[in-house]
Order: C-alpha cells, then structure tokens, then sequence
C-alpha cells in the first residue's frame, strides 16, 4: 500500500518513509506534550552562615542630657526647636531675674526634645530641653526573655533598615538583668530585656543617624565558616518534612532535607545534596514529581 | 400493513445508503445535544436564580461602610430613589473548628435578634434561626456545613475583637448573597475555610461596640430608576462614615459568578451547535445531490408526466427529515443527560434552596425545528439544480465535466507527476463546491477542537504565572487594625514560619476623567520575595520609588494608560485625596488592584510605616503554627493559598480529561462524518471509472490510493485553515468570557494544534478504512453493466 | 506442426446466483483461440458472449471448467494475479469508450504505458489509430469514434497479447463504426494481438478469420472466413 503511494508520486522510497514517520512522531509527539510550567531556580550555596535573632531596636544617643529649669520662672524666648545645633558652653537661656544667669549647654550636639513652650512658667527642675550628643549613639534592642539567653556581651550585630543603604555593623555591650512585661504587637503578653549595643562601623557612614531612630538588630549568635547552606526559598512542605523540587536533566523530583538552623535567607543542609543540581525557588503547589520545567528568563 | 410503493422505495433508498444515514444522523445529534443540553441548564439555572433573587428579596444596592448612626439610616430611606433600606453589622473573624487543624473565615452576618431579615433572606434548609435571646446561636452556609460534615448542634471558635467565643450551629442555610464560597482573596470557592454565619444582631453590637450602628446597609432601589444616581447619593450621604463604595449586583460577588456562568453557557449553546449543523446541512447535500443523480432520469419523467416540483422535493425531504429527526430524538436524549449531569456539578459549587434540572417544551421543539431546517437547507441546496432543467434535458444523464489544462499546468513540475497524480490535481483544482465544502467541514473540526481545549493552556498558565512568580506565600493573616512592622519579627518567631513580610493595603476610590472605581491599594515592602509582579512576558517588575502601578484589568475599567495621573481618594479613616501618576500597566490575573510600597502609603497617610497585613511561608507540622494563630488577638482571618488551588486542581484535571475526550468524539464525529461522506459519494460517481483503472490492471491499493488522493491533498490544505480560524475563535472567545474580575490570557500551545490534526487524522484513516473494504468488494463485471 | 492455443477453455461454466434462482448464464465451453488471429464472437443479446468475454479476459471468473492463458491456469488465479494478469497481457475496449475524463488522450495511453513493462512509445500508438494530432485533446472535446479509437490507442499501447472488444461499435454511427473496425484490424495485422470482437451485428463477422456463434450460453457453431473481408467493403 505505501508502496503504491510511492510510485504514485515520484519520490524516492526512503525520503518517503522517512517524512511521513517524521509527520507522524511530531503530531504525536506534539500532541501530547505539555507547555512547560515555568520556574525560577536556586543553587545550593558553601557560604558563610550566620544564626541570628532579629529585632527592632531603637538608636540613643549614649551622652544626653536634659537641661532643666535652676529656678521657678518664666521661660524667655528661644529660638531652640528640636533638631537645632548647640555647642558646648554655649549660652542657652538667658532668665529674667538676672540678666547675667544663663544656662549653658552642657555638651555639644542636637536639641532632641523641647518639653515646654516658652513664655510659660515652671517651677523649678522642670525639664525644658533635652540635648543629644551625635557623636555616640548605641542601640537597645528589647528582645525576648527566651531569646536573650543566647545572647553574650561581645557578640557582633548588624544593623538594617536605618535609613542608609550599607547594613552597620555593632557589638553587644551591656545586656539588662530584669525583664519588663510588655504586650506584643500581636497582642501577646511577653516579657522582653533590654540589650544594647555599640555602632562599630566608621561614623562617617552614619553620621546622620539620630535619636530614637527605629532600626533591624540582628546579632550574630553563632557563626559557621563554608556551610552548605539551602536557600529558604525552595523549602516546602511533603508530609510535614522540609523538601525542595530539584530540576534533574530539566525534570522536577522531590528530594527531603535534613537541616539545622536557618536564617532569613538560608537553611544548614544536614543531608547530602549535589551543588551543581538548581532547586526551584518558591515552587507551586501545582508542581509534580515529574513535570518538566523550564527555568524563567531574568533579565 | 400495506406501504405504498413509493414509500417502500424511500426505505430501499434509506437503507443503500445507511452508514451515510448514520454519520449524519450522529452528527445533527450531538448538535441536537448541546443546544438542548445547554439551553435548558442556561433555563434552569436563570430561573433558580431569578427565582431565588426574588423570594429571598435580593438587594439591588449594597453599601460597606465604617461606622454609621442608626438614624442615618432614615435618612437613606428618605433619598429620591430609595424604595426600601436595611441597617446591618458584618464582621469577620479568625474560625477554629475542630474538624479542621488550619484556622479560617468566618463572616459573621447580622439579623434582627430572632427574625429573619428583611432583604437577603435566609432559605433555611434544616435547623432554625437564633432565639431571640441567644448570644452564641448562628445558621451556617451550607458548603461549610457540607464540607465538614457537621450535624445540628456542632461548635467552633471565632475570635471577634480579640476574644475568643464558642458559637452553636442551630441552622443551615443558603442565602443569594452567598451562593457560592469566596471570601474574596482567593477566586476558587473554599467550602473548608470560609463560612458566614447569621447571628443575632445584638451579639454583635456589644462584641463590637457598635449600639445603635451600622456598618453595612441594603438598599432597594425605585423602579424605574437609575442605579448610578442612587449610588451617587449614597455615596454622598455616606462619605463621612467611612463609606468604601455603594455597589451593586454587577459588583457582588455572588450575582457576578453566576452571570458568568449563565454567559458562558448562552455563548456555548449558540456557537457550537451551529458548526454541527452547518456540517449536517452540508453532508445532507451530498449525500442527496448524489441520491437524486441517480433519480435523475425517473425524476425527469415525473416531471415530464406532469408531477409538480412540490411532490418530488417531498420525497427528498421525507428522507433528509427521517435522517435528521432520528438525530433528533438520538441527541434529545443525550441532552437531558448533559443537562442533568452539568446541574448536579452546579449543586456542588453553587449553593440555591433548590437546583433541579427541568426543560422547557420549547426546547424540544426548538431543536426539532432547527432540526428539520437543516434537512431543508439540504434538500433544498441538492434539488434546486435539477428543477432548474426542462424534463426532457433532465432525462438525458448529465453532462460529464469538462476538463481542460489550467494555468498550472505549465510549470515543469506538474510533468513530473504520473498520469493517476495529474488526475487528482486536475480533480481538486476544478473547485467543485463540494471539494471545498468537505475542506471547510474538515477545518471546523478542528476548529471545535481547538476553541475547546485552548482553555487549559490558558488557565494552566494563569495558575502557574499567578502561584509561582507573583503568590509565594503560603498564607495571609489579615490584622484587626493596622500595626507597627516589628510584627514580623514575632510572626517569624513562631514554629515552622522560614519568611514573613508585611503589607499595607487601603481601601480607596479611584477617580480618572469621568469615571470611578473601588478597589485595593496594596502597599509592598522593600524587595518583596514573596509578592511579585509581572508582566505578560512573566518577567519581574520592581515597584517605582514613585507613582504606582494599575492592574491591566482596572486600567481597562477606567481606560487609562501609563503617564496618566488619577487621583486616589482612601475610603478609610482621614481621607487624604491625591494625585499619583501610572507609572506602569502590570499583569494581574485575579485583580483589579493598584500597587506601590509601604513608603508611599505612609507618605499619602501622613503616618508612621504600619501594615494591616503579614503574608508568610511556612514548613513542618502546622498544628503548632495554627494553634499559635488561633490565640493572636490582632489576628483577623487567615487565609491558605494552598487550599481551595489543590481542590481546583484535582477536580479541574479530572473534568479536562473528560471534556477533551468528549470533544475529540465530537469532532471525530465531524471529521469521519464529512470524510467518509465525500468519499463514499466520489466512489459512487466514479464507479466506472475506478472500474475502468481495474480493468486495465491496476491492483485495489493503486485504484484506493486514486480514489484517496484528492481528498487527502484537500486535507493537507484545511489543516492550515483549521488552525488559523481555531486560533481566531479562541481569541474572540476569550474576549467574550472576560470578566471585572478575572483576565484570562491566551496562550498558543502547539500542542493543541497537532492534537486536534491528529484526531482529524485519525478519523479520515478511519473512514478510508471503511472506503477500503467497499473498493475491495467492488464488482467489475456489475459495474460495467450498468453503464453500458 | 500443430499450433498450440494461446488461450483454451475446457467444460466453462458460469453460473449466477439470483435470488434463489440459479441462472446458467454459459454451459459446456470448449473453446481454443490462437496467437495473431482475428475471432468474432457472434450471438443475439443474452447469450452469454459478454460473459464469456469477461471470463477469457481474466475479468471474471468461471464457476466450473478450466481455462488456460498459455500454460497458466487462470482459473486457479487470485484477484490479485488476475489484476496482473490483465495488467500485462489484455487490452480492453467497451462500448462505452471508458476513457478517462481528466485526462488528455495522451495522458490516457500514458496511464497505461507507464505501468507496462513493456510498453509502446505513446506517441506510436496514437499515430497507429490516426489521432497524434489530437494528443493534448481531452475526452469531451472529441467525437465518439475519436473517442473510441483513443480506447484502441490505449488498449494496444502497452503491447498485449490478446486485445477483447465487446461491442466496438455498438454507439456509434455507420461511418464511423467502420474507422473504428480498421483501426482494430490495424492494429491485428501490424502487431499480430490476437483480438477478440464480441457483437450481435453478424455484417461485422466478415472480417474476422473465426466467428464462434454463441447461443444460449453454448457454442452453436464456429466458422472460418476464407477470404476476409476488408472493413471497408462492410455493410449494415
């Protein structure tokens, strides 16, 4: 019958039987073959680990001092508004009663605080300013009494999300005995200890920092050189254990994991796993063992 | 019985030709089915729902809004327009139910302390309503009722403003409000996760200090009256008590899903049967055209004898309506059972008092009618030639088709080609109305194969886009009040979170030229991993320093485009109005929403950085995880991501399957329909002169091979045309089917396309198969005879 | 030396089935036709002269009796041996013509030639029947008699042993009848095909060298023409 075909039209037999199995393998082949779902793809990294606890902390400046009213009085008037620059010795307020008694600044710095307005009358040791030396400023980070017990005087920290684009670096100093009962933002009761640490990187870099700012403290409380570490964004869940999709000749398979610690961006991989082979990142719970995939172009 | 003898002809006649009877008999069928199926589930499911509207009387009008004094709501009565209004409280809150280890949503819905309320009814389907007295007794939905199983009396927690109750299910109910199970993050109904429930007014007035308020209200509108200006008013009325929008039932949820549905299902209804019966029409003419030929001559004598015009084409038509009414009733069948089937998979997802298929009488004789309108068509198109002749010419056999070179035939290539080659090219280059027909048949088989398996690719890649690049999360705690940031640090903290991060999204009111939307703000954090945002090449977007970026679909709405400025007005709270510019227009499969970062919104607010939303992931066992939740008094609801996507899935694969298998039946049915007709009528007409090829000694293949060969050549050209119109429809399909709320892509999958040739391949084998055993059983000798 | 027949039929029958009637359509056929000559198969309409013609062609098959094409023995032959059979050694030509539409007269004697093993030039064989001028014709722009000696054209073109007509000039006028009756005796004389012409027109028996008288589906007699006649010299 293919025979007659061939003769049919003058083509030799092979390139004959040739096409038409090509034809028909593609449109089966076609037929049946899926889009291939997209993916985005992570590696394995050897990398330095750091487990840390995270928190927000607040910037103080370590050397304030609030000026208080010598006497009861009347408050002159002053140019003073928060934010304003004084040197030390410089002359603050100059009171009614003797022309020659004024209060100097004690140190240099910004004014933090105005406490009240002037013109109005106080009695005496009334704070009226409050003034802050930018020159040293610590942080104090209030953190969990079940956390701070990892935490040692001496520990190095990095600080984010102050307002300048490199992370700082800052070193526990002082950690407070006593813990105070707070409720959480969550609205949990929790009991939290004040730690404070030193800015150690070079003030030319914070030298903007001011008082009060909210920053993320996160201290280092263990530290492990060339780790193999698991990017936190391939791990999901199969039967409750830690997994990750690996992408092995451009299909999915399901490997488990065991792991130690993590930390915002990476897992302790305890179990062995091939660095060369891509992990899929943030996988979708439509995935299967099996489906194949293609790895998305970032530009 | 005696039959006349004409009508014992009809049978002969009927019965020569049963297999092309049978081909065109399924084929009007399966039209015959999905016009009647699908009209009279599109009947039944409007009329369940009209229904329902009606009884349970159905607001026209729904507003949301903060906080509102009771006699406010006298003076919404009062506005011009305003045929009825009700004030109501609607909170939702953090459900924990034992059945079920992941907490969810609860709405909680108020009624007039033991009474049914006036506007959105309850249909109570076991149970009854709160007593009067009662502080924890609630009706539930029914999906949520179903999902788990539940009896009368079944507790769960929900946590209103921070505490923790136990509430008693006394009622099951179903509400046109809710008929289906979305609490809006999430387009798939969960039945698991999300409950209302109806509880005494009162309860919730203390729980949330809201005596003598209101923060929902139901209006019905005047008739005859414009729904715009009455929102308007409203909106004008309610501003100041944190009003997020009067809407309407074009916006609610529920009405929006079932007029989607009822859309889809007209669309269908109309459009696929029409490609069945084209077909049928066409195969009909063939097949009769082929029929009178032979007559030829005993119709010319009738008409010579003085038969009118009238009474042969009654013969004719007597057969094409035998054919086509057998299909009939053959397809009246299946279209009960289409209809049957597709309510009782409604019933699934959409909760009514009552979904019972029923058809109207008028269906029937509408298929019926369309029916016999296409054995007309037929008959008539195949009949008109022959009473166009005068009887004497008509009885002379007609004039064999005159064949000259064409234009072609001078390229060198054609010299190459063997004698049985140059008579198919010469055969399919006279154009004959018939070759052509049979191509388009062959093209609207896969025609209706693509237009109905394009789908999957779309939806699939909607999925994937949505679940992988732009939702990582694996779920959402949705806050009581907007909160300081620091709350993802706890949120990290608890067992099993790897990723937590913190959003901020405003209720706000769009204003662009002369037109208005409400909608979403959503405000990202810095670098977000676990939202993205992309464009139709599925590439990452990062959000703008300044300005924001429109969801394709809201563009739409409001017809803006990137460098345009809208002014955004927030619904909650202080109210601060302002002028942003579009920087771009992203791809948001399943939102109408705006986006830009935390900053901008603490900028717009004149506020610290807060956030009313943590989205996280999660790994291990999540029972601690969720126990944890449960207990946080700042939590709201929590919502999965995964939940109601894996359901939607297992079930969707599974109706793939079998749609894909019906519709390759179908247009199988088609294709080996239009094929095996035109075959089998080339065959009969050029009995003598394959008989001829055989008597000068070419073998059954070779003379096959002949008969074949125009129509394969007609087959290679209708694959490219099949393509291209499938591809045309799809598209024009999905700008049909879009909805406010959904945007389905479109997506070529090659795949598709060779599927669809194959089937068509496959059911012109089969036919050349069937083609084949007569070619075998062909008798020289007989055939001879009969032109001599 | 006695010459051996080309083709000899020993006790043919063939029989049709009806219904449940059984209807003998030949009987007891014992025949021999030999190379080169010229036999006319003679006998009113319905005494089985078609059927016979069918059978000796290898278009149909006996239901009793043997016949042999040289010392092959067709009646044993499968459909597909048949098919081959006819395919290199019988040239057919029908009342009807039988020419293909599609094609021009030259591509319908191509249509054979092409699947000859041992074919004539196609340009000979229209030349032979007078119509090389009419080559690139198609069918409905000639006349019948052109028509029909297309059919001899192509019936001889690839050269076969035997050449059957049944009823050549059955549709066609006087004059033409007669072109077409010298083109077949052409075609016997040059090529020395043994041919076999079937008709009820007892005029035509004149030319032939052996007329067999069939009736009833049984030989009734066989004549030998001594002296034949020219076509031309024909009349009826």
């Amino acid at each position: 019958m293919i025979r007659k075909t061939v003769e049919y039209i003058k083509i030799p037999k092979k390139v004959f039987f040739g096409i038409l199995t090509f034809i028909v393998l593609a449109l089966v082949a076609f037929s049946f073959k899926p889009n291939l779902t997209q993916v985005d793809v992570a590696y394995v990294q050897r990398a330095l680990f750091e487990k840390m606890i995270t928190d927000e902390g607040i910037t103080s400046f370590k050397e304030k001092q609030i000026i208080t009213a010598p006497a009861d009085g009347i408050i002159p008037s002053h140019p003073w508004k928060v934010g304003s620059q004084v040197e030390q010795g410089q002359k603050l307020f100059s009171f009614e009663w003797d022309k020659n008694f004024s209060v100097q600044a004690p140190i240099s710095g910004y004014i933090l605080q105005v406490f009240e307005k002037d013109r109005k009358h106080v009695l005496r040791g009334t704070p009226l300013i409050e003034i802050g030396n930018p020159e040293k400023v610590e942080v104090i980070a209030a953190l969990l009494s079940e956390e701070v017990v990892e935490v040692q005087v001496g520990q190095k920290a990095i600080i984010k999300k102050w307002g300048g684009e490199t992370p700082l670096q800052a070193e526990v100093t002082k950690i407070e005995p006593r813990a105070k009962e707070e409720v959480s933002a969550l609205g949990v009761k929790e009991q939290r200890v004040n730690v404070f640490l030193d800015i150690t990187s070079d003030r030319e870099l914070w030298k903007n920092l001011g008082d009060g700012f909210r920053v993320e403290v996160s201290i280092i409380i263990r530290k492990v050189e060339n780790a193999v570490l698991m990017p936190i964004g391939a791990l999901f869940n199969d039967q409750e254990k830690p997994t990750v999709f690996a992408v092995e000749q451009g299909k999915l398979k399901k490997i488990s994991l065991k792991l130690g610690d993590r930390n915002q961006e990476y897992a302790e991989l305890k179990s062995p796993f091939d660095k060369k082979t891509p992990v899929v990142l943030y996988p979708a719970s439509s995935l299967n063992e099996g489906d194949k995939i293609k790895v998305r172009v970032i530009k | 019985m005696v039959i006349s003898v004409l009508n014992r002809k009809l049978i002969r006649d009927l019965i020569n030709i049963k297999a092309q009877v049978f081909s065109i008999s399924l084929i009007v069928g399966l039209g015959v089915a999905v016009l009647f199926g699908f009209t009279s589930t599109y009947s039944t499911l409007k009329m369940s729902r009209d229904y329902f509207f009606k009884e349970a009387k159905f607001a026209d009008l729904f507003i949301p809004i903060k906080k509102a004094p009771l006699h406010t709501l006298s003076e919404i009565r009062e506005l011009n327009g305003v045929a009825k209004a009700e004030a109501r409280l609607e909170f939702d809150a953090l459900l924990s139910i034992s059945s079920m280890k992941e907490p969810g949503v609860v709405h909680f819905v108020s009624i007039p302390d033991g009474q049914m309320p006036t506007f959105n009814k309850i249909f109570l389907n076991s149970g009854r309503l709160p007593s009067t007295v009662s502080t924890d007794e609630v009706v539930v939905s029914e999906g949520f009722f179903k999902a788990h199983k539940l009896q009368l009396g079944a507790t769960f927690f929900a946590t209103l403003n921070g505490i923790r109750k136990k509430f008693r299910i006394v009622g099951v109910g179903v509400s046109p409000e809710y008929i289906i199970a979305l609490n809006g993050t999430s387009p798939f109904p969960d039945d698991l996760h999300f409950v209302v429930a109806w509880i005494n007014q009162s309860v919730l007035e203390a729980t949330f200090d809201m005596r003598a308020s209101f923060n929902s209200a139901l209006v019905k509108i005047r008739p005859g009256v414009l729904e715009e200006k009455i929102k308007y008013l409203l909106d004008e009325n309610l501003n100041k008590y944190g009003s997020r929008g009067a809407y309407g039932r074009d916006r609610q949820i529920s009405s929006v899903f079932i007029n989607e549905e009822l859309k889809q299902l007209q669309v269908n209804a109309t459009t696929v049967p029409l490609i069945f019966f084209l077909v049928a029409a066409f195969i009909l003419n063939v097949v009769l055209s082929r029929l009178v030929n032979t007559h030829r001559g005993e119709i010319a004598t009738l008409k010579a004898l003085g038969y009118f015009d009238r009474s042969i084409f009654n013969y004719y038509f007597k057969i094409g309506s035998i054919i086509v009414l057998s299909g009939t009733l053959f397809g009246l069948v299946m279209g009960l059972w289409i209809g049957h089937s597709m309510m009782k998979l409604y019933a699934e997802f959409y909760h009514f008092p009552l979904l019972s298929y029923d058809f109207k009488f008028s269906q029937i004789v509408l298929s019926f009618l369309i029916s016999i309108l296409t054995a007309f068509v037929g008959v008539y198109t195949s009949l008109k030639n022959i009473f166009s002749l005068p009887p004497a010419e008509a009885m002379r056999p007609s004039a064999p088709a005159s064949f000259h070179k064409g234009m072609y035939e001078t390229s060198f290539l054609f010299n190459e080609l063997k004698m049985r080659a140059r008579m198919t090219i010469r055969g399919v280059f006279t154009f004959s109305r018939r070759s052509l027909m049979t191509g388009l048949g062959m093209s609207l088989a896969i025609v209706l194969l693509i237009s109905g398996l394009f789908w999957q690719d779309s939806i699939n890649h909607l999925i994937t886009a949505q679940y992988s690049f732009v939702q990582k999360e694996t779920g959402s705690i949705m806050l009581t009040h907007a909160i300081r940031p620091n709350a993802i640090f706890e949120v990290l903290r608890l067992p099993g979170i790897l990723e937590a991060e913190g959003f901020r999204n405003l209720g706000v009111r769009v204003h662009f030229q002369n037109k208005v939307q409400n909608t979403t703000l959503k405000g990202f954090p810095e670098n977000s991993s676990l939202q993205g945002i992309i464009n139709e090449k599925m590439e990452d977007i990062q959000l703008p320093q300044t300005g924001i970026f429109v969801s394709r679909i809201l563009a739409k709405q409001l017809e803006v485009q990137e460098g345009d400025i809208i002014e955004i007005e927030v619904l909650e709270r202080k109210k601060p109005k302002i002028k942003l510019e579009i920087k771009k227009i992203v791809d948001s499969f399943l939102s109408n929403e705006l986006f830009t970062s935390r900053k901008i919104i603490s900028d717009l607010m004149d506020s610290d950085d807060l956030i009313n939303s943590i989205l996280f992931r999660s790994i291990g066992n999540n029972s601690e995880l969720y126990t944890r939740l449960k207990e946080l008094p700042s939590v709201l609801a929590i919502s999965y991501k995964d939940s109601a996507l894996k359901t939607f899935n297992e079930t969707s694969a599974k109706f793939l399957l079998v749609f894909a298998f019906i519709l390759s039946i179908f247009a199988g049915a088609i294709g080996f329909g239009v094929v095996y007709n035109n075959m089998r009528v080339t065959l009969a007409e050029r009995d003598w002169e394959l008989a001829t090829l055989r008597i000068l000694g070419f073998t059954i293949p070779e003379v096959f091979l002949t008969l074949i060969a125009e129509i394969s050549f007609i087959f290679v050209f209708s694959i490219p045309i099949g393509w291209f119109l499938g591809l045309l429809n799809s598209k024009w399909l999905i700008s049909k089917m879009s909805m406010d709320a959904f945007q389905i892509p479109f997506i070529f999958n090659p795949g598709t396309f060779m599927f669809s040739t194959l089937i068509l391949l496959f059911s012109g084998v089969l036919s050349a198969a069937f083609i084949f055993k007569r070619v075998k059983k062909m008798d020289l000798v007989a055939t001879l005879k009969s032109r001599g | 030396m006695v010459k051996l027949p080309l083709i000899k039929t020993v006790n043919l029958n063939k029989t049709y089935q009806m219904g449940e009637v059984e209807v003998p359509a030949l009987k007891k056929i014992n025949i021999e036709l030999f190379e080169g000559e010229f036999v006319v198969l003679l006998g009113h309409s319905g005494c089985g002269k078609s059927t016979l013609l069918n059978i000796l062609g290898g278009l149909d098959r006996p239901t009793e009796g043997e016949i042999w094409f040289d010392s092959e023995a067709l009646h044993n032959f499968s459909d597909r041996e048949l098919t081959h059979f006819r395919r290199k050694n019988i040239g057919f030509i029908f009342q009807m013509y039988n020419l293909i539409p599609r094609l021009s007269a030259m591509e319908n004697v191509q249509l054979v030639t092409e699947i000859s093993e041992n074919p004539m030039v196609p340009e000979r064989a229209l030349d032979l029947v007078g119509l090389k001028s009419r080559a690139d014709h198609f069918p409905s722009q000639m006349s019948g008699g052109e028509q029909q000696r297309v059919a001899i054209a192509r019936a001889i073109a690839k050269q076969p042993r035997m050449l059957f007509c049944d009823e050549p000039t059955g549709a066609l006028d006087v004059k033409t009848g007669i072109l077409v009756l010298e083109a077949i005796q052409k075609v016997n004389l040059e090529l020395n095909t043994t041919t076999v012409v079937i008709t009820h027109n007892a005029a035509i028996a004149d030319m032939a060298d052996r007329v067999i008288i069939l009736v009833d589906g049984q030989v009734h007699e066989t004549k030998t023409n001594d002296i034949k006649c020219n076509v031309k010299e024909l009349k009826w």
